[in-house]
């Protein structure tokens, strides 16, 4: 594997982990999602 | 030999496909969060909202093979950016949307056209096309799981535009994401991987679109893999949309649903992966047939199992885990058996049969539940569909019926 490569790999790798924890830090600021799914779609 | 590695062409493609196919849906897994506003600020009732949205899925899955051959005529690139277009101008008319007839128009039509370029059946036959054949389940892997964290973050950040800036502006927000998409479709020119016993190479002419289809109509196993595809199609919509009822029925609180369709959500984006991964290594009908058995010992085991928060979790990772990883394996499967030339008209064909099962899934949970006050009957439904899951994909090979 070339180094211009691995430098591309490390980076989106990095750039991965910081999406998925702001997506996981976005989901404990957000517990009212499951309200409005069921709101949306079940009739109770 | 010849190199099995990623091009840096090839990954400049993946990171454009992942990104478009994040942002493509991901914007599309929040509809349901718009129902309740828009429908609360034009006095509708649920079902206006609920029928643009069926008829976008029917509209997707109907006009996805012609989507996928104008891909496979035209070339991806220029498919994707009118289909990003069209989604943008699709969002920006639901922004502005007060009657149910422009709603079907938006919601329906144009998203549901749009969503058939710009999803997985034209994605992954892009990537799979410039892939080395022992990489290619890998790359489609990797561009599903970037798939399936698109819709993992675009829920929760859907949800705080809604309640910071109101529906209709949050639509037009997410039409400016989603405007990226052309700009991004410029990523997807890495040249198509050529064997080199090709027919392009060994002067054998090309077969044409009606020779491709009578040899697809014929294969039997491809229509058992499309057959495979709609017991996905059921089942992932089922639980999707109607396990939060379920928790509901048996008195569990919000946070609990929160937490499984999260833990859904994480765990779909290291199923995806790994399942394209292990499609690289293993027999991808096997690895199907493993997968929908386990769909089905987990169902049985959570409706055996007593019902603690700690079940429902588990339940959640272990059908994360299992969500969308039949998409690389199934598209693989195509490409394997009819090469990559027409691979996307074919994977749309699989993919019709997806959203058939997609629709049911919403539908018949709706109408066990109306008759029954329950979701028993469906439950042991979705379990013999497993096993008709398993049975399927035991008549499928992924043999080479032609060779490009």
């Amino acid at each position: 594997m070339t180094d211009s490569l691995f430098g591309l790999k490390a980076m989106i790798a990095l750039a991965v982990i910081g999406f998925i924890s702001l997506a996981i830090l976005l989901w404990f600021k957000t517990p009212q999602l499951f309200e409005y799914f069921n709101q949306a779609f079940c009739p109770h | 030999m010849s190199d099995t590695r990623f091009s840096k062409p090839l990954i400049y493609m993946l990171i454009g496909s992942a990104l478009i196919l994040a942002l493509s849906l991901g914007v599309r897994h929040a509809f349901g969060l718009y129902l309740v506003p828009m429908s609360h600020e034009f006095g509708w009732g649920h079902n206006v909202f609920s029928l643009a949205i069926a008829m976008q899925n029917l509209i997707w899955g109907a006009v996805q093979p012609i989507t996928g051959a104008f891909a496979d005529k035209y070339g991806s690139k220029i498919v994707v950016a009118v289909g990003g277009a069209l989604y943008s101008i699709g969002l920006l008319l639901m922004a502005f949307s007060s009657t149910g007839l422009m709603l079907n128009l938006s919601v329906g039509l144009i998203l549901g056209l749009a969503l058939s370029a710009t999803s997985f059946p034209v994605l992954l036959s892009a990537v799979g096309r410039a892939a080395h054949p022992e990489k290619r389940s890998l790359a489609m892997g990797i561009a599903s799981a970037a798939g399936s964290f698109g819709q993992f973050i675009m829920l929760p950040s859907t949800l705080l535009l809604l309640q910071n800036i109101g529906w209709s502006a949050a639509l037009i927000v997410s039409a400016i994401l989603i405007a990226l998409i052309i700009p991004l479709a410029w990523m997807l020119k890495a040249p198509m991987y050529v064997a080199p016993n090709a027919s392009s190479l060994t002067g054998k002419p090309a077969l044409s679109f009606k020779q491709i289809l009578v040899i697809a109509k014929n294969h039997t196993p491809f229509w058992f893999l499309a057959l495979g595809f709609l017991v996905c199609g059921f089942q992932v919509v089922f639980i999707g949309i109607h396990l939060p009822g379920y928790l509901i029925d048996h008195g569990f609180n919000a946070t609990t649903g929160t937490i499984f369709l999260a833990l859904v959500g994480l765990f779909n984006i290291v199923g995806t992966y790994t399942a394209g991964w292990l499609g690289g290594k293993y027999s991808k009908p096997r690895l199907l047939m493993g997968l929908y058995g386990l769909r089905g010992i987990a169902i049985i085991g959570f409706l055996a199992l007593p019902l603690t928060t700690w079940t429902i979790y588990a339940f959640g990772v272990i059908m994360g885990l299992l969500w969308l990883s039949t998409v690389p394996l199934t598209n693989g499967i195509v490409a394997n058996m009819f090469g990559v030339k027409y691979l996307s008209m074919l994977s749309g064909i699989v993919f019709f049969t997806h959203q058939v099962g997609s629709f049911f899934g919403g539908w018949l949970g709706g109408v066990n539940h109306d008759m029954t006050g329950n979701y028993n009957m469906v439950w042991m439904f979705s379990i013999l569909l497993s096993l008709l899951g398993i049975v399927v994909h035991f008549f499928v090979n992924e043999e080479a019926v032609i060779h490009d």
